[in-house]
């Protein structure tokens, strides 16, 4: 099947993405950073367009009633040309950027890429873009945790990567069926689109879970929750 | 090697049909055939060998190790290597850090002690030689019955060893079977409406999404994940597929079990 | 006799053999019809080795296509749970295993009618799964019975056997205990023939007792070549009779 594609022309290496300039009016919401550490409320600061040779970047921080915080950045590149054999839909690849990930182990960030490649597969609408890739990188600035006895978690930090790789592809104006969002409730992660009546990705590491239907239900409802933060930033 | 677009097409057509037309004629419930044999291996304390009629096979080795566990607290080492990947490609590195934290979950380390001051240390080493379709439901139950084939020397110097330091010794000809549950992992696919137990490679193909459950002690527990079983024809599934699925666990996961256990 | 003397004046070594006996020897072929092409199962002594060939094939990149010949790669995967001891590393880069691979596709580069198939790549994985000295030589036969069940034309067997000089005396088919305590070469042979297609020599051999060690590592070859046709015509008639029913 490895046919090479002879009948495109590839553009020198370096070209770049027309950009046109943007009106000046940035006006960040600021309503997230007004909740304080203190409120012990959940609270989300998004912001997009801050990577600027990136198609499309977003920016969020999550704190939680516990006040564990979690910083994210995601970058998506793309879609750009694929060398080699013809594809005929786009190929998504999602990686971590090293840092600050010392407290996890490699295997298991692997993990969350397939994980999260997986689910994005499953909302962009990949036929759209033919022998192109979409490259998506995320860095996670800082993750801290309030109960240091606790073992460090990967799966705290994935509904705000879903969150953040989302705002970042509809920043860079790559199609998506619907908005995914993801709630998570104690170690299960749910992943949404479509007002919760689909599951793009689940995740549970909970060895107490019984009710596969209350817990879906529980993270439904904090899907409707971060999904509403989106939203209203998008506006 | 890959399907056609037509081929693909047919194919799904036929697995989103009431009940699915698999190619095997397999039910939706239904395993491929599967050959286990255990203890080939004189060297290691427990060994299996499993062939998946789709071509697909699997070697595991149980191998101990006396280790001071006062000094050496990490007493399960797990190691997979498939045939064809890289030992740093995505499927390896995930495949193994999934398998060795449920390990660490579900055997009891303290079924490993031998005194209180030694242990055993238990060395899994998965072998894929060839993997059509994903092999993680294969090198569990692969891992289940090496470990349920599992023979420890014997014990017989005291087991109290806290104030007189002694070394473990050994019983020279008898053992003791190794007492460990593991879990077993199947694997889903989701085409359209239909959930289909062990999917073959040409089925992970057509497949929208796939999920991997796990059976442990009688119940379907975590992890439950849902997998990419292909790249290009995912799509979301909703709440009642992982019901069904659930479903279908319950209700022939105990045959399963007890056809691997049987088989030694 | 003590437990550790390696050759004992009754002419005994230590697995209870003489100089000039091999280890027992049971192989096997389509071992594995739906993960390969071809395929073999081997038990030299205590060595246990999974052959699978796959091809003649498309290579998997342009720049492997060869277009005069076949390209034949060897892997081997030397198994962590393959000694007694469990190694902590992989042996997969290292140098020894390296080596190994080049030698053997050398070997078979001139044993195979590669011309016949051009444009294609063969793949030869062996997978050792328990290691008791001479692996050279076990695998030589293992991916000689693998490549004879693909089907892929070959001039004649190629098979092999090591020796060690234990003094003045050489040892046929040695152990892995053996191995340790005395130098050895590797023989792999063409046939029934005297014609060497390997010559493996690691350790230090007197140039005067080099012939015969050849002599008995030849000897062996040719036993082991008949135990090996044995094998695959016991193979074949069933075989035939599976079709004929």
């Amino acid at each position: 099947m490895s046919v090479q594609d002879r009948r495109r022309i590839l553009g020198p290496a370096e070209a770049k993405p027309l950009r046109f300039a943007v009106d000046s009016e940035t006006s960040i919401p600021e309503e997230g950073r007004t909740d304080d550490k203190k409120t012990g409320k959940e609270s989300v600061f998004i912001s997009t367009d801050l990577v600027t040779n990136a198609n499309g970047s977003s920016y969020l921080e999550y704190m939680d009633g516990n006040s564990d915080q979690v910083l994210v950045m995601s970058s998506v590149f793309g879609p750009r040309p694929l060398r080699g054999s013809f594809q005929s839909k786009a190929s998504v690849s999602i990686q971590f950027k090293e840092v600050t990930l010392e407290h996890f182990n490699t295997g298991e960030i692997k993990e969350i890429c397939t994980f999260l490649t997986n689910v994005f597969n499953a909302v962009i609408n990949i036929e759209k873009y033919p022998k192109s890739g979409i490259d998506i990188f995320i860095d996670l600035i800082q993750h801290s945790n309030s109960n240091p006895a606790e073992e460090e978690n990967i799966i705290k930090i994935l509904p705000t990567c879903i969150n953040s790789i989302t705002m970042a592809l509809v920043d860079a104006g790559i199609e998506i069926i619907d908005l995914v969002s993801a709630g998570s409730v104690d170690n299960s992660v749910v992943a949404f689109i479509r007002n919760g009546h689909e599951i793009v990705g689940i995740w549970s590491d909970d060895d107490k879970v019984s009710d596969i239907s209350r817990l879906i239900e529980d993270c439904r409802v904090k899907y409707l929750q971060n999904k509403q933060t989106l939203v209203q930033y998008l506006r | 090697m890959g399907l056609s677009i037509t081929e693909k097409s047919f194919l799904f057509d036929s697995l989103t049909l009431d009940p699915p037309l698999r190619t095997d004629g397999r039910g939706s419930h239904q395993f491929r055939p599967i050959e286990v044999s255990t203890d080939f291996l004189p060297n290691s304390n427990g060994s299996s060998h499993v062939i998946l009629s789709g071509g697909s096979e699997c070697i595991v080795s149980v191998k101990t190790k006396v280790v001071d566990h006062t000094v050496e607290s990490e007493l399960l080492v797990t190691d997979v290597d498939i045939q064809g990947h890289r030992d740093d490609s995505p499927l390896v590195t995930s495949m193994s850090s999934l398998i060795s934290k449920l390990l660490k979950q579900t055997i009891d380390q303290k079924k490993l002690m031998l005194t209180k001051r030694y242990s055993f240390k238990l060395y899994i080493d998965v072998l894929v030689l060839a993997s059509k379709s994903y092999p993680v439901s294969m090198i569990s139950f692969a891992i289940f019955s090496a470990l349920k084939n599992t023979w420890l020397p014997k014990l017989i110097s005291s087991d109290d060893d806290l104030e007189v330091e002694e070394l473990p010794t050994f019983h020279d000809y008898d053992m003791v079977k190794l007492d460990a549950d593991a879990p077993l992992l199947f694997t889903f696919a989701i085409v359209g409406d239909s959930v289909l137990v062990d999917p073959s490679f040409e089925e992970s193909l057509v497949s929208n999404n796939g999920l991997l459950i796990t059976w442990y002690k009688d119940r379907a527990t975590s992890p439950i994940r849902s997998v990419g079983l292909n790249n290009d024809n995912v799509k979301g599934f909703s709440q009642h597929h992982l019901e069904e699925a659930i479903k279908l666990i319950h209700k022939y996961a105990p045959d399963v079990e007890r056809a691997l256990v049987s088989s030694d | 006799m003590s437990r550790f003397e390696i050759y004992s004046p009754e002419g005994l070594r230590v697995d209870g053999r003489r100089w000039n006996e091999l280890r027992s020897f049971n192989c096997s072929i389509n071992t594995h019809p739906n993960a390969a092409d071809g395929s073999s199962y081997l038990e030299q002594g205590n060595n246990k080795i999974i052959t699978l060939v796959t091809g003649p094939q498309e290579p998997a990149s342009r720049s492997q296509v060869n277009t005069k010949q076949a390209s034949l790669s060897v892997t081997i995967n030397l198994t962590k749970f393959a000694k007694m001891e469990r190694s902590k590393s992989s042996h997969k880069n290292e140098r020894r295993t390296l080596e190994w691979q080049t030698s053997l596709v050398r070997t078979f580069e001139k044993n195979l009618m590669l011309h016949l198939y051009p444009r294609t790549s063969i793949d030869v994985q062996v997978h050792v799964l328990q290691l008791d000295g001479g692996i050279l030589g076990a695998m030589l036969n293992g991916i000689t019975l693998a490549l004879i069940d693909a089907g892929i034309a070959m001039y004649d067997f190629v098979s092999g056997v090591s020796v060690g000089l234990y003094d003045t005396t050489p040892l046929l088919d040695l152990n892995s205990l053996e191995e340790n305590a005395m130098s050895s070469v590797t023989i792999g042979t063409v046939g029934k023939s005297e014609k060497l297609s390997l010559l493996l020599v690691e350790d230090k051999v007197p140039l005067d007792r080099l012939e015969s060690v050849m002599a008995i590592g030849i000897a062996g070859t040719h036993r082991i070549r008949d135990l090996m046709d044995k094998e695959l015509r016991k193979h074949g008639k069933t075989r035939v009779e599976n079709l004929t029913n």
